[in-house]
């Protein structure tokens, strides 16, 4: 059971974030793209920590933001969006479906740290 | 030191102008000097090379945007014509301007000679070599804006990928050529209202994976293999587009989804060989990446804007006044 769900199409994304969390003692799980990551969200409920990318194939992030806060029994989730993007529109949709915070990248660890520390304790 | 620091705040005009690297077959004193004071006058950059060199440069060089000819060029077994045809038939996306002598009198070239030309022109002839150039070369406005802001935020990407290096970029540049550098490249488009084509960055991949190796990449360098170092320019792309879309792309200037024009793009591996169907010149910047310890080897990374499907500068003025502020990337925005 992982704490933390890190969905990225980049596997060099996947490899720095979930290292990080790793590092700080976090368990961690990955996903390759928003397809994937909700059926993660599904099927662990004791995650409390989602961050998650924008431009994914399949299925972008905020559709999976979306269909996670409408499909997963899981009102303690917290969803971070880690992404290139930084259009208003796009963070108002996001906000919208319940995304906790957004990160323009490139992922800096230790500007997260306290606010994964909140979240997830 | 913030993002921002690593890039050289002094901005001038000459910096930010976009020069042409182009290849000189002349052997004339006179006309080499008149092509030397001309290119200075005009952001090109003259190359020359020994006849027995010519086609291996030509083969593999990525950086030409257009050949100098002269009529009377000879070698023990050409003349003008015959290289202009032998230059055609290795690179026939690069124009050729062809100098002659016309002496008092025309001697007119064949229908098929003229073929391999974009134009001729005559020592003295400012005016119409700079129309040629123009034409065929620095067809498309490229604003100071738009280069210098290419250039800080792929810096900036390149910074956040990257640790401890140095890196330099030359004068922004047009390249006619279609061949391909290294063996790694990655593709993604750009769209709004005033652009539609698209960005590549190629790289040597065994240069990337030493950088990789050594530590320098934010991935981690363990058991490496060519999957990882696709994975690391696919996100340090991912980092220039979104910049790009950031800096230059309001919300409110993206394309219309009507009707839009698709080109085929053909790549043939074995040639190295990359065609967006168009032979218009490509914006290219060339990145020098070091080590700042010097354990591993330089890497230059070629990045090529591809506005195959539309360009236009005015536009793209008009657009940027509602572009929003530029953002903190890195930063946690709570909402």
């Amino acid at each position: 059971m992982a704490q933390i769900l890190v969905v990225d199409d980049s596997d060099a994304v996947r490899s720095e974030v979930s290292g990080f969390l790793t590092g700080n003692g976090y368990s961690v799980t990955t996903a390759v793209d928003g397809r994937d990551g909700l059926s993660k969200a599904k099927s662990d409920s004791s995650l409390k920590l989602v961050f998650a990318d924008v431009n994914m194939p399949n299925m972008d992030g905020l559709t999976m933001v979306e269909k996670i806060r409408s499909e997963v029994n899981n009102s303690g989730l917290n969803i971070i969006m880690l992404t290139t993007e930084s259009d208003a529109s796009m963070k108002a949709r996001g906000k919208a479906a319940g995304v906790k915070g957004w990160i323009v990248k490139p992922f800096n660890g230790a500007n997260v740290l306290p606010a994964v520390k909140k979240m997830v304790g | 030191m913030s993002l921002a620091q690593h890039v050289s705040d002094v901005v001038t005009d000459e910096q930010y102008q976009v020069m042409s690297k182009v290849l000189v077959v002349e052997q004339d004193a006179d006309a080499l000097d008149y092509l030397k004071k001309f290119f200075h006058k005009n952001n090109l950059i003259g190359m020359r090379v020994n006849d027995d060199r010519l086609i291996s440069l030509l083969e593999s060089n990525v950086d030409l945007g257009a050949i100098f000819l002269s009529e009377n060029y000879v070698t023990d077994d050409k003349t003008g014509i015959e290289f202009a045809k032998m230059l055609h038939r290795t690179r026939p996306e690069l124009s050729i301007f062809l100098r002659r002598e016309y002496g008092g009198h025309v001697v007119e070239l064949s229908d098929d000679v003229q073929r391999l030309f974009s134009g001729t022109y005559e020592l003295g002839e400012d005016d119409r070599l700079k129309n040629l150039v123009d034409t065929f070369l620095f067809q498309k406005h490229y604003p100071m804006d738009f280069v210098s802001g290419v250039k800080e935020l792929s810096l900036n990407a390149m910074h956040a990928s990257f640790k401890e290096m140095d890196i330099t970029c030359e004068p922004a540049y047009l390249v006619k050529d279609k061949i391909i550098f290294g063996e790694l490249l990655s593709l993604i488009s750009l769209e709004s209202s005033w652009c539609r084509g698209y960005m590549m960055i190629e790289v040597n991949e065994e240069h990337l994976a030493g950088m990789i190796q050594g530590h320098k990449a934010v991935c981690d360098p363990a058991d490496l293999n060519f999957r990882h170092v696709n994975a690391v320019l696919g996100e340090l792309s991912n980092m220039v587009w979104g910049g790009f879309k950031s800096r230059f792309i309001s919300s409110e200037t993206m394309h219309s989804t009507g009707h839009r024009v698709e080109i085929p793009i053909i790549i043939n591996h074995m040639r190295k060989y990359i065609s967006f169907g168009s032979d218009d010149p490509q914006l290219c910047f060339k990145y020098t990446l070091s080590d700042r310890h010097g354990k591993t080897s330089p890497v230059t990374l070629v990045q090529k804007f591809i506005f195959s499907l539309e360009w236009d500068s005015e536009k793209f003025s008009e657009s940027q006044k509602s572009v929003d502020e530029f953002v903190n990337s890195g930063d946690l925005e709570f909402f």
